[in-house]
């Protein structure tokens, strides 16, 4: 071991060295980074209530089979709401609102917003090519509701 | 803005999320600028393609948006956003693994190396990652940990690498030796600068 081979023996240089590559060769790009927190924050309705969890039919499983679809149910603190979602892995989504919404209801995702018509049971298919979505329900004179986000 | 971004920069993330919560987009702004780097390390500590590793991205940031203010300690954001990257990764990984046994027989390729890309690269940096991809897993995700910018305080990192804090500096250690003594660095080594 010589002299001029010290550097990367230094363990901080070493690290500044990894963390100038990783900076090259798995770059965050800026314009990327800035849209995703313009967009997350533009998401967020102060005003909504969110709709957490109830029951995930994907909490403690392992893989999915083709066949399998997500059942997730949504629901707020006072029983006021409930959404039921069956996910397919394509993307697919049957899902119903209880009880039947007055307002509008909308599929979000990172990109945007698309209205979902309901039927007069208040049931609905749609379907995303996007990773992560949420429902939203907005009626006039009342609260918005929001699902959580949803990986699919 | 900008004399709004400066003001907010001395703030801690306890400020921020403060500032934010009652609609400060600027704050906000600041907030994830600060721990963003976080998600992305942990996202890219798996091979994931760059698309999927963008959508975990934003997957893990849309959920910070929804509850920071619900984080009890803001302080302790950098290691919750950790942990919800980590998630969204594992998530997209159970979708690829039905893709790997069903659509595509020979399997989803799961790299993010960008040929053109990797092709541009300078020798030495080609060497750090394939190095980097050789160590274990708990090496991989520590030493990426470590280049986060602004840096993760090691509580929050020995909690999401369930290692003990005092752990950490021995462990950084033994990793960055492990680092050295792969092959591609070695020959770099001996090349000298």
């Amino acid at each position: 071991m010589t002299d001029d081979q010290r550097p990367i023996d230094d363990d901080d240089f070493l690290i500044a060295v990894l963390a100038s590559t990783l900076d090259v060769v798995e770059p965050l790009r800026d314009d990327f980074a800035d849209a995703v927190r313009s967009a997350a924050f533009s998401s967020r309705n102060l005003d909504s209530k969110l709709l957490a969890v109830i029951a995930d039919s994907l909490a403690g499983a392992g893989m999915r089979s083709e066949h399998d679809e997500r059942l997730l149910t949504f629901g707020d603190d006072d029983d006021e709401i409930e959404i039921s979602l069956a996910v397919g892995v394509t993307g697919s989504i049957t899902g119903v609102v209880t009880p039947v919404p007055a307002g509008v209801v909308a599929l979000e995702t990172p990109e945007g917003s698309i209205a979902i018509e309901i039927d007069d049971l208040g049931r609905f298919t749609t379907s995303t090519a996007a990773r992560v979505f949420r429902i939203v329900l907005t009626e006039p004179g009342r609260r918005t509701d929001a699902t959580e986000w949803i990986s699919r | 803005v900008r004399r709004a971004t400066a003001r907010h920069a001395d703030l801690t993330l306890t400020e921020l999320a403060t500032a934010a919560r009652s609609g400060d987009a600027v704050a906000w702004d600041q907030l994830a600028r600060r721990v963003q780097n976080v998600a992305w390390k942990v996202i890219n500590s798996y091979r994931l393609e760059q698309a999927d590793a963008e959508d975990a991205f934003a997957a893990a940031m849309f959920r910070l948006a929804d509850n920071f203010d619900r984080i009890r300690d803001p302080e302790r954001i950098p290691g919750w956003l950790a942990t919800t990257a980590r998630n969204e990764v594992m998530s997209i990984f159970r979708t690829q693994k039905r893709v790997e046994l069903t659509d595509d027989p020979v399997g989803t390729v799961i790299d993010g190396t960008d040929l053109d890309r990797q092709l541009l690269l300078d020798e030495l940096q080609r060497a750090v990652r394939s190095s980097l991809r050789k160590l274990s897993k708990t090496c991989q995700q520590l030493l990426r940990l470590l280049t986060a910018d602004p840096p993760m305080p090691y509580e929050q990192i020995g909690e999401f690498l369930e290692m003990p804090h005092g752990t950490i500096g021995p462990t950084r250690a033994r990793c960055l030796e492990a680092l050295r003594k792969q092959p591609a660095l070695q020959r770099y080594l001996k090349s000298g600068p």
